[in-house]
């Protein structure tokens, strides 16, 4: 029982409930699916790629915990606990892993391929949290590449001895693969920077830091960040008789000016991060065709167009935030820095050096969607949702930088509530404005057009009143440097 | 006509509060304070770790908005401060981590821009001495070469009034040693006004010219440095006697014996409290660390 619970251990309460809670649904689910199924054959091959999918969730988010207990166990000296954990292990994979193949292959599936299939599935939900972040999210888009590769990569389901000749030597190696980052991060001490040390490190370092952990990771990235990546400010043209690009260099983040040539390295890290997984994406279904594999996903384009728009938003509003919550940084020295002119011109420049940079970027997103729009000959209606999604990024910056600079005290809980309900919102107004179902554009029925409109009424309506009150907080402080947390 | 406004403005304090109060979370960090630099003073604002002293002089500076009562700032409202004034003072939070994304010596040249004496060959020539790498991101720098940089962009723009609060509380001796002196010049040869807040008592017996003890967010005693000797003292009262106790006393603590320890203060005709005089009662001078021990504990 010790065994079976030390992962568990290693998470809070409120998150062992949640998991634990979640799991038992998912295991209910499969043993109904296996209830059902178990007469036709055909089934056992669905239900073992659902069963990998649960083993890769639940080694991602449950087992890969023990990599705490180890390097506790390694850096307090107790070899006792280390055993515990690599016991703990084996009999998770036992029961994870060997047991539900040999189920399914009861139910009528092929016992290698079962056992290839889902032991694939449960290095990959270690990897994803014991591997360094650049190889972890590589795993993210595995599911899209399965999607994606099906004309020349053998599956399970269609070629399942094809399949083996690639998965088994792919899983002994991605297993070998986590072995030795497993060893690093239990070995090495403190000193892993952050592109090395595993995702689950990072998140926890992350709790650890508490409220104001945005700044103490910064800090923290920016001290392991290797020198040709970290940004470099452009002094020029700063000063008293440039009060606006003095404020944006003593905000930092992503709009600080930047020379030219590390604002170009910054764009190729950043172009390059993000276009890959779309090439390997559309090089895996269209070979031949990667233009048109990349133009038949318009739904994906115009989803990205409003999230990076959307995101954007939320780093300049994050750093903002973070700024004006230390009355020992950014704050002291720019409150009594001479030259920046009276309340008001500060306040002014403030503002638009906070939205300038990113309204530009939005702006030019929104261009690139109204010429993606115009190329798949939508309506004036589907038009006009997909600039609605583009609108969510544009209003949250407005009403959250003034909630920020105006010292509105918000609840974290509700500014969540209201990105994830944006969040939904883009979703769905990619959904509703193009053709995803066939020829037909569901924006195009009425009731539909109305519900999404109240939909929409809901989150410009709370950004409206937040943006509202940020406005009277901004004007009627003394001065645009004090903290929020005062 | 020069000569009288030159007057009035030596006249006003550098730095001035009256009645501040503040609070964080329902609980009173500042209780109308009271408090006057006179231009020139080094006062060591002391007292024990939460007792108010960073919240006093955030609010004295303007960089956070009391509850009630009053900060100027050479006359002006601490919140609305001009220019002008805000070219004349510097000041130095503790543990300051301002512009972690800059060099050091990209941030003293982004600072330095903005103040009409900036001294850079003073900056430059400190960094050097301080052994401070000027390329190195200052995300990068110890917590203590963090403070020394913050030390020299605070110095560097010949401040009239200089604010440090807590400034040696993360630097080596040798440092320490160098930044009091630094303090000790500039008060002296440029007539410097300087509020350094510490816990460090030794401290402010080499600097300070005047003490001010915060505690539980009241200001209990002000006096020179040289006159707390003279000004304060224990008195020490037998239990038969201690009913005989005087009602003023800075702190006040029975022994198990029953016996009372008072700190009691000289009054107006320089004379210890009439209980000092009881047969068996005892007087004894007290160093600053004795003071600030009786009184904080």
């Amino acid at each position: 029982m010790r065994l079976l619970a030390l992962p568990w251990m290693a998470l809070s309460k409120p998150w062992r409930k949640w998991i634990g809670g979640g799991f038992a649904i998912l295991l209910a689910a499969l043993a109904i699916g296996g209830v059902i199924g178990h007469h036709n054959v055909a089934w056992a091959p669905h239900l073992g790629h659902v069963t990998a999918i649960a083993v890769c969730l639940f080694w991602a988010g449950v087992v890969s915990q023990s990599l705490l207990l180890a390097r506790e166990a390694h850096h307090l000296r107790l070899p006792a606990l280390n055993r515990e954990v690599r016991a703990s292990l084996a009999l998770y994979a036992l029961l994870t892993i060997a047991l539900p193949a040999l189920l399914l292959a009861g139910l009528g599936g092929h016992a290698a391929v079962m056992l290839t299939e889902i032991a694939l599935g449960a290095g990959l939900g270690m990897a994803y949290a014991t591997l360094p972040p650049y190889l972890g999210i590589c795993v993210c888009f595995i599911p899209m590449l399965s999607d994606h590769a099906g004309p020349w990569l053998p599956m399970p389901s269609t070629s399942p001895d094809r399949f083996l000749a690639w998965a088994v030597p792919c899983t002994v190696l991605l297993w070998l693969l986590i072995g030795g980052f497993w060893r690093g991060a239990v070995r090495h001490d403190f000193g892993l920077s952050g592109s090395r040390k595993p995702i689950l490190l990072n998140l926890r370092m992350q709790a650890w830091y508490g409220r104001n952990r945005g700044n103490a990771m910064e800090t923290e990235l920016i001290r392991r960040r290797a020198r040709w990546m970290q940004p470099v400010a452009d002094l020029q043209r700063c000063g008293p008789n440039h009060s606006m690009r003095s404020l944006r260099i003593a905000m930092g983040g992503w709009s600080m000016p930047q020379t030219p040539a590390s604002r170009w390295r910054q764009l190729g890290v950043l172009l390059a991060s993000m276009l890959l997984p779309i090439l390997v994406i559309a090089v895996a279904s269209h070979g031949d065709d990667v233009m048109r594999s990349i133009f038949n996903n318009a739904h994906m384009l115009a989803f990205g167009l409003c999230i990076v728009s959307a995101v954007l938003a939320l780093a300049q509003v994050q750093t903002l935030q973070r700024r004006w919550s230390r009355h020992n940084a950014e704050l002291p020295l720019l409150a009594l820095l001479p030259g920046l002119g009276d309340a008001a011109h500060v306040k002014r420049e403030l503002l638009l050096a906070n939205l300038l940079p990113t309204f530009g970027i939005q702006a030019v997103l929104t261009l690139a969607m109204l010429v993606l729009a115009a190329g798949l000959h939508l309506g004036a209606d589907s038009d006009t949702v997909l600039l609605l999604g583009q609108l969510t990024g544009i209003s949250m910056l407005i009403a959250m930088d003034l909630v920020t600079l105006g010292g509105v005290q918000v609840r974290g809980g509700w500014l969540m509530a209201l990105c994830t309900y944006g969040y939904l919102l883009v979703n769905l107004s990619v959904v509703l404005a193009l053709p995803m179902f066939g020829d037909e554009v569901l924006i195009r029925h009425s009731d539909v057009a109305w519900v999404t409109a109240i939909t929409w009424a809901g989150l410009l309506a709370p950004l409206l009143r937040l943006g509202v009150r940020g406005w009277h907080g901004f004007i009627a402080r003394p001065h645009p440097f004090l903290p929020t947390m005062d | 006509m020069n000569a009288v406004l030159k007057e009035t403005a030596h006249a006003i304090a550098p730095l001035a509060v009256h009645g501040l109060t503040h609070c964080y979370e329902g609980s009173n960090v500042l209780r109308g304070v009271d408090l006057a630099l006179e231009p020139g003073s080094v006062l060591g604002l002391i007292g024990r770790n939460g007792a108010g002293k960073s919240t006093l002089i955030r609010a004295m500076l303007g960089l956070l908005e009391p509850l009630s009562g009053e900060a100027r700032v050479f006359g002006e409202p601490a919140l609305k401060l001009s220019d002008a004034a805000k070219a004349r003072l510097a000041y130095v939070p503790q543990q300051p981590e301002a512009l972690a994304w800059l060099s050091a010596q990209q941030m003293l040249d982004f600072v330095g821009r903005f103040y009409p004496r900036w001294d850079a060959r003073f900056a430059n020539q400190t960094l050097e001495r301080w052994k401070i790498q000027p390329n190195k991101l200052l995300a990068k720098l110890s917590p203590g070469e963090r403070q020394r940089v913050d030390l020299i962009r605070a110095l560097a723009s010949q401040p009239e009034l200089l604010v440090l609060d807590e400034p040696a509380a993360a630097l080596d001796p040798v440092a320490r040693r160098e930044l009091l002196r630094e303090v000790a010049l500039r008060a002296g040869e440029s007539g410097t006004t300087v509020l350094f807040s510490t816990h460090i008592v030794s401290d402010l017996e080499r600097v300070a010219s005047e003490i001010a003890f915060l505690h539980e967010g009241r200001l209990i005693l002000r006096c020179g440095v040289d006159d707390t000797k003279e000004r304060y003292a224990r008195l020490w009262l037998p239990a038969s006697k201690s009913a005989a106790a005087p009602a003023q006393a800075l702190s006040r603590r029975r022994h198990e014996d029953g016996s009372l320890s008072l700190v009691v203060e000289r009054d107006a005709q320089d004379r210890w409290p009439e209980a000092a005089n009881l047969p068996g009662a005892r007087v004894d001078a007290l160093g600053l660390e004795d003071l600030f021990v009786e009184i904080a504990e």
